[in-house]
């Protein structure tokens, strides 16, 4: 089964960042860091995308332009806020033009710190951001086969005992916003 | 080497024949700034020589208020466009005669004004200092009139010392 | 006469970095008129003063961009230290001017691998950005941070770079200089760069001018307004510092412009790093800002003519800090800029402004 994960394409949005972040997402992307090396392109169009880098906090200009980003977005897709301004405001979180973090907008799967963000961290963090979409995208293909099975015969399929209960179980960990923060390494 | 300035105040009146005068002498406005005083709005222009440098002239209109009108000054210098809509959005100074107005959504803010908003803590400071500076200068006067005429020769002038002349570097020599 | 229509370009592109909206108002596949709109990055961190006293407001200034990072918590220190009178000692001063100028370096270069990606050559912006890397790397080894330094305040530096890690910074510059040197040579020379740059987007040295345009967007155009020619702070120490202009006025010549500019701030970084002596970095300032108390400064920046104003009132929290940034003058070059392109030239054209949004929305 193919799976995302082995060639996620990034869409990079700055939302209010001061550049410091976006230029490391950049540098990640560029052979110093180069993730390009995993099949990573960086490109322009919300519907070749897998992964939504966010960088910089939320104001009232732009939670709408996220927004839209995001809903075009194909499922499944998983949100990287990069940066601690991405993550809850960082040094800005009381200036007036300034919402928040990028959760007051669109749900967040992975909160990366720093100011700005390391690459290696970005890397780390975009690691794990690969690991939950491997996740929904098996939770979508599972929905997706049982809901031909009940199509085709007309009954609706009674899953077994233990069929039922992995499905509980990945249903619990697969809360809709799955928060997973990665400490500054050492 | 400190940058040479100069402060000169003037009317809302002055504010196109200053910038008439200035672009005649061939300088140009390097920017337009607003600040929330006590007295009002302070709107400060900066003017500087194209080739050489003889200083920044500041010309400031004191002590206007939110909804006051000021002439654009974008017909001799259009690059000041992002400054005049800056001073409509931040602080409500209603700019006329723009060349390139924006009508309020150059920034689009969730509040009105924010610049003009002073938080309760600055002014507590600022109340608070003004008093401490207030004790300080009657001190002073009150030493200077216990000291006799003679004693007056003995002893060096107390002026209060600004905090900058005591961070002289000792170390630093001339000619390095 | 051609259908006239209007197409919103941004605040998402791929080819900027930032997100800033234009109208283009085309007719056929010419741009008549554009209308930008910003306010996609204002913070108003220039409340922030409020909050952060003067000695803590150097980490929200140098926030401000995180390319001209370095530059605005220079341009503030020194605003606040031309206030209280504040003399900064002779090895600070050098080792500011370095780190300024390699944080130009960095800067041109980042731009360079935009321009390069922009206009197609994708393997070029690679390249250029890997060379980018070596000056990052002299950024953590000195300072510890690879964008955000934080080394400046106000009175000096935090700390002192010792002379082993100097000498270390001393051979990967002259190394750089040789690896990009051959790099310069596929910008200025090659045929397919020329095709794209030479002749688009001309401004005359009158319209630069009237339109007060500042950096290396309107040198240009042949227009001398670089600031470190006028000796303020650190730079009254250079020997020697001739301007870089270009008469063309295009594109071209503002690659040109930068290209150049890149090995002037080796060279003198090199020379700040040579002639540099024993002595201490910093000085303690404590004490309010007296009352009424007012300084104007000027820096040059990557980008050009930066303006810091700051105003003291008698307590430890400044009255109020304006920074005027070399991007927000250029806005009205960029209008005229573009008026009269072809539509696959618009993003030729705003890159070579090198706009820096967050430094203009503030």
């Amino acid at each position: 089964m193919s799976k995302p994960s082995k060639s996620p394409w990034v869409i990079h949005y700055d939302a209010s960042s001061c550049n410091g972040c976006d230029i490391e997402v950049l540098s990640a992307l560029t052979p110093g860091f180069d993730l390009e090396r995993f099949g990573v392109i960086n490109t322009g169009d919300p519907k070749h995308a897998d992964v939504f880098l966010v960088t910089g906090g939320v104001n009232t200009q732009n939670i709408s332009v996220i927004q839209q980003i995001y809903d075009q977005m194909l499922e499944p897709k998983v949100v990287i806020a990069c940066g601690a301004c991405a993550c809850s405001g960082g040094v800005f979180h009381s200036c007036y033009n300034l919402i928040g973090g990028v959760d007051k907008a669109i749900p967040v799967d992975v909160y990366v710190p720093g100011c700005a963000v390391h690459p290696t961290q970005l890397i780390d963090g975009f690691i794990k951001g690969l690991e939950i979409l491997d996740k929904k995208a098996a939770l979508m293909s599972s929905k997706k086969k049982n809901k031909q099975i009940s199509q085709s015969s007309g009954v609706q399929a009674i899953p077994s005992p233990e069929a039922a209960e992995h499905k509980e179980n990945s249903l619990n960990q697969e809360t809709p916003v799955q928060k997973e923060e990665t400490k500054r390494g050492a | 080497m400190t940058v040479k300035q100069n402060y000169h105040s003037i009317d809302v009146s002055q504010i196109l024949t200053t910038a008439q005068k200035e672009k005649d002498e061939g300088r140009r406005c390097i920017q337009i700034c607003c600040t929330t005083t006590d007295d009002g709005i302070d709107v400060m222009y900066s003017y500087r020589d194209f080739n050489g440098f003889s200083g920044v002239e500041n010309f400031v209109v004191h002590g206007l208020s939110k909804g006051d009108e000021i002439p654009s000054i974008q017909e001799f210098f259009p690059s000041q466009f992002p400054f005049e809509n800056e001073a409509h959005d931040l602080f409500g100074i209603n700019v006329t005669n723009m060349k390139l107005d924006f009508e309020g959504n150059f920034y689009k803010l969730g509040e009105d004004a924010p610049m003009t908003v002073i938080s309760t803590e600055q002014l507590k400071r600022k109340e608070r200092a003004k008093k401490i500076a207030a004790a300080m200068k009657a001190k002073q006067q009150k030493q200077n009139a216990q000291q006799s005429p003679v004693a007056k020769k003995e002893t060096s002038s107390p002026t209060q010392q600004s905090p900058g002349t005591n961070n002289k570097s000792s170390s630093e020599k001339k000619g390095e | 006469m051609g259908k006239r229509s209007v197409i919103p370009f941004g605040p998402q592109h791929p080819v900027l970095p930032e997100p800033v909206h234009l109208d283009l108002a085309v007719e056929d596949e010419k741009v008549v008129k554009a209308i930008p709109q910003i306010g996609f990055i204002h913070r108003g961190l220039e409340k922030l003063t409020e909050t952060h006293d003067y000695q803590n407001y150097v980490y929200v200034a140098e926030r401000i961009c995180g390319i001209c990072s370095f530059g605005h918590s220079l341009g503030y220190c020194e605003t606040i230290e031309q206030m209280m009178d504040v003399d900064v000692p002779m090895r600070a001063q050098k080792i500011r001017v370095m780190l300024h100028e390699i944080s130009r370096i960095q800067s041109h270069l980042l731009w360079l691998g935009l321009t390069a990606d922009a206009f197609g050559f994708e393997s070029l912006f690679m390249h250029v950005w890997r060379l980018r890397e070596n000056v990052l790397d002299i950024f953590e080894m000195t300072t510890g941070g690879r964008v955000i330094l934080s080394i400046n305040k106000v009175g000096g530096l935090v700390r002192d770079i010792s002379d082993d890690v100097l000498s270390q910074v001393e051979s990967k510059l002259v190394s750089l200089k040789d690896e990009y040197q051959q790099i310069e040579k596929t910008f200025l020379s090659n045929s397919s760069v020329k095709s794209r740059t030479v002749g688009v987007g001309v401004i005359s040295h009158d319209q630069a001018e009237n339109l007060g345009m500042v950096g290396p967007f309107a040198r240009a155009s042949h227009v001398n307004n670089d600031v470190r020619c006028l000796g303020i702070g650190g730079y009254r120490l250079l020997s020697d510092f001739v301007p870089i202009l270009d008469t063309t006025g295009d594109c071209y010549g503002r690659i040109r412009v930068r290209c150049k500019e890149v090995v002037q701030s080796i060279d003198i970084a090199l020379e700040m790093i040579r002639s540099l002596s024993s002595g201490s970095v910093s000085v303690d300032v404590k004490g309010p800002i007296p009352d009424g108390a007012q300084a104007v400064n000027l820096l040059e920046q990557p980008r050009g003519e930066c303006f810091y104003y700051s105003l003291g009132n008698g307590t430890q929290y400044l009255e109020r800090m304006r920074m005027r940034t070399p991007s927000s003058e250029n806005l009205a070059g960029m209008v005229a800029a573009l008026q009269g392109c072809d539509l696959a030239d618009v993003n030729m054209i705003i890159l070579t402004i090198d706009p820096c949004i967050s430094c203009t929305e503030r």
